[in-house]
């Protein structure tokens, strides 16, 4: 199901109800329904990935019960932990780079004939969220950050939560977990903010991402015939799209989550207000950043070793983390690109010199920061060519025309220009948005009282923008990682 | 919670009320103030798929006006007709694309549907085909509302039409329902035939496209009351595209109309020959093709040919 469909439009005020009025005489009833909607929701996709959801869950709800049972046995324990995590990323490999592996050794070796080898198998929505979640999970119980659960309705609607099962937020059983252990009151002022928040989503995804997909795919799929100018407004459009649909579904997922009394890690802090890649990185898909960094990135040493071994764990986490997105060559090339913008910076130790709020205490920033911001923005721009191009030579053909003399050039061939230029406008007005209310968790939040009619008056706004310029309907990118 | 709803339901309906409004002035505006005329010099209108998009260039046809779009079904086109016909009594020939695959295609699912809904209802084209919807009469309104309930919704939403809420009268061209000839500066026949040898062997199963069918003969009773000649014009495409089994089941084609072979002319150029520079794709033309393709029918006046049914000449 997804959040932009007439679907859930029904589906929500309803399991909304049910949950407050009629499930939350216990919690064990309220745990309940939250794992039967959360398999409809997802069942309402292709029902039968449900059972690999079922068996992912079951799979790290007996290692941690194992784990635990062996804490005095550390090889025992160990095993148990070690074959939890093969089974799932063997599903996760199996599902979505089998075929990639066995294309490219075709490719290889075999003169590209790998037919008899090819899975004809679809790749299940999210497979990668949920999988991750429940990976951190037994993880962290043989780190003993967290007691394993014994109760398995309360471990299946952790890892199938639905606001965030199939895009994420990737939540740590630390966070998630102890809250399905806990009676939930129905908090006003949370749900309040929720919808703020859900608001804020919809906006970013059906009016910002979905007007930018029709530009950017119209001049991604004919970019051999277009102007350096246009492939730059091909570039930026994507670049904002995927802003858009990723942290639109974050932002949709969260407010989601809280009108249930849950609250969600945040996913995203306005990563194009990042003055340097460092901190773009602590600002994009935080969740995920932060699972590499947690379970891949420190255990391999992270940054305090040696140098050659800092070079080799940073090249490891940006390439798997590219690798995550998808079995295509240009994810890890986008991985390998970004690695590279990073490296200086953490061989340096200027890798954390930006963790506060960009223009602290003021409306504008210096030209120096904005300098920087806008470079940051570029650099993320080229590598948006490099993840959204079908290959690598289409991505390095699209950025040199991008950067030929072309870019001087007046653009053509972008759509309809009414469109585009009420595209932009509604760009305009998010940056501006989120500008101002940079320091708080979503751009619609508002800060201190305004007055009633004032709120109401965004509140219409905003819909009449989806209502008018919104596109419906439209998958979400994430989808398919 | 009662605080909660309450004040929810208070906003939705608040917002509901701001979008009924403009989406009923949107509806009043568009239906009542917009005009379908066009220069009088143009008599011979061109309106259909992308077949026709990319074959007719009407700035050599000097009296024609290519009104193409591409994946256009029947049903828009018989709204546009409807309303251009009545506005521009001067048209006395009105062409549109054929081909057997408009009504009856082969497909690996046997669904009557799939081809309906393929150009009656297309995710990333219903925005475009939104205007389209304040045109519709009741039975039209009943059909789409069994068909693909959805596009129902799209009347609910008002349109970001500038001209709606600036100028007096609304032009096709404003309400972005104009089409065109499509100018394609690209040939990647050679890519369409490596695709084509790959591609496996499947079982393909015939089916109808009932809607297509049915708003195909309301074209023909509009075109015949009105005194306008139609002609159905299949254009040129390349060898093993036009003879592709798929997508020349001639004997399904005829089957279709059986009633009309008085009232349709049929312009056969699917195996008209054209060097393989002039193709945009196996299935289109691009702008050498529709330059060569609208000479030829500029000198030669269009050929109706027997392919489907006995000659007729016009």
């Amino acid at each position: 199901m997804l959040f932009n469909s007439f679907e859930y439009a029904i589906f929500l005020p309803i399991v909304f109800l049910l949950y407050w009025l009629v499930f939350n005489r216990s919690l064990k009833l309220q745990n309940f329904f939250v794992l039967v909607v959360s398999y409809i929701f997802y069942g309402w996709w292709d029902w039968r990935f449900l059972l690999l959801i079922a068996f992912t869950s079951l799979c790290s709800f007996a290692s941690g019960i194992l784990i635990e049972k062996f804490r005095q046995q550390r090889t025992k324990a160990r095993a148990v932990g070690a074959l939890n995590i093969v089974v799932n990323l063997s599903i996760l490999g199996l599902f979505k780079y089998y075929n990639f592996f066995v294309k490219t050794f075709a490719e290889t070796f075999l003169d590209g004939n790998a037919d008899g080898f090819v899975l004809n198998i679809i790749l299940p929505v999210g497979i990668s969220f949920y999988t991750f979640q429940a990976l951190s999970y037994s993880i962290d119980v043989y780190r003993q950050k967290i007691a394993a659960t014994r109760n398995l309705v309360q471990f299946m609607a952790f890892v199938s939560f639905f606001p965030q099962l199939v895009a994420g937020p990737i939540e740590r059983a630390t966070n998630l977990l102890p809250q399905f252990s806990k009676p939930r009151t129905f908090d006003y002022d949370k749900a309040v903010d929720g919808m703020r928040q859900m608001l804020w989503g919809f906006f970013k995804k059906i009016v910002i991402a979905d007007n930018c997909a029709l530009i950017a795919n119209g001049i991604f799929e004919a970019y051999e015939a277009r102007n350096g100018s246009t492939l730059l407004i091909g570039a930026i459009a994507f670049t904002f799209q995927i802003y858009g649909d990723f942290s639109g579904y974050s932002d949709i997922a969260i407010g989601t989550a809280r009108l249930f009394g849950i609250d969600l890690m945040r996913n995203f802090n306005y990563p194009y207000f990042s003055r340097d890649i460092a901190e773009f990185w602590r600002r994009w898909h935080i969740s995920l950043t932060t699972w590499f960094r947690d379970y891949v990135y420190i255990p391999l040493g992270g940054s305090r070793v040696c140098k050659w071994k800092v070079v080799r764990n940073t090249f490891v986490i940006f390439l798997l983390s590219g690798f995550w997105h998808g079995a295509n060559w240009t994810f890890i090339a986008w991985g390998a690109y970004h690695a590279v913008l990073f490296l200086p910076l953490i061989l340096l130790g200027k890798n954390r010199k930006y963790t506060n709020t960009v223009a602290e205490g003021r409306f504008l920033p210096s030209i120096k920061e904005f300098g920087q911001m806008l470079l940051t923005f570029f650099l993320a721009v080229i590598g948006w060519v490099i993840f959204r191009a079908e290959t690598i030579d289409k991505a390095v053909v699209y950025i040199g025309r991008m950067f030929s003399q072309g870019l001087l050039s007046v653009p053509s061939g972008i759509g309809v220009p009414r469109q585009v230029v009420a595209t932009f406008c509604f760009i305009i007005v998010l940056i501006l948005v989120e500008w101002i209310h940079r320091t708080k968790q979503f751009g619609l939040q508002f800060s201190g009282r305004i007055s009633t009619p004032l709120r109401f008056g965004i509140y219409c706004a905003i819909v009449l923008a989806i209502m008018i310029f919104g596109r419906f309907q439209a998958q979400f990118i994430y989808f398919q990682f | 919670m009662k605080k909660f709803i309450i004040r929810t339901l208070g906003v939705s309906t608040l917002c509901l009320l701001v979008c009924s409004v403009f989406s009923l002035y949107s509806f009043y505006k568009v239906r009542n103030h917009t005009t379908f005329a066009f220069p009088k010099d143009k008599h011979t209108i061109v309106i259909g798929d992308s077949h026709t998009e990319c074959s007719i260039d009407d700035a050599i046809l000097s009296n024609w006006r290519n009104y193409s779009t591409s994946g256009m079904h029947y049903f828009y086109i018989n709204i546009m007709l409807k309303k251009m016909l009545s506005e521009n009594p001067k048209i006395d020939s009105v062409i549109i694309s054929a081909r057997p695959t408009s009504f009856v295609a082969m497909n690996e699912k046997a669904d009557n549907k799939t081809l309906d809904h393929k150009w009656l209802y297309n995710k990333s084209t219903i925005d475009i085909r939104k205007s389209f919807l304040y045109f519709l009469t009741v039975d039209e309104l009943k059909d789409v509302s069994q068909e693909v309930p959805y596009m129902l919704f799209s009347l609910f939403r008002p349109e970001d039409i500038p001209a709606i809420y600036t100028k007096s009268t609304i032009t096709q061209g404003d309400l972005g329902m104009t089409g065109g000839y499509l100018y394609i500066d690209r040939n990647n026949l050679q890519i369409d035939i490596d695709k084509h040898r790959k591609k496996k062997e499947t079982q393909l199963m015939p089916y109808k496209a009932d809607m297509q069918i049915k708003y195909f003969m309301q074209i023909v009773t509009l075109c015949k009351q009105k005194g306008c000649t139609l002609i159905l014009l299949d254009p040129p495409e390349y060898a093993w595209e036009a003879n592709a089994v798929k997508y020349r089941d001639v004997d399904k084609f005829r089957e279709i109309f059986p009633n009309c072979k008085d009232t349709l002319y049929i312009a056969d150029y699917h195996n008209y020959n054209l060097p393989d520079s002039c193709y945009a794709d196996a299935g289109h033309l691009n702008y050498h093709g529709a330059r060569a393709f609208s000479q030829n029918i500029k000198e030669n006046g269009l050929i109706i040919t027997d392919t489907i049914y006995p000659i007729k000449s016009k």
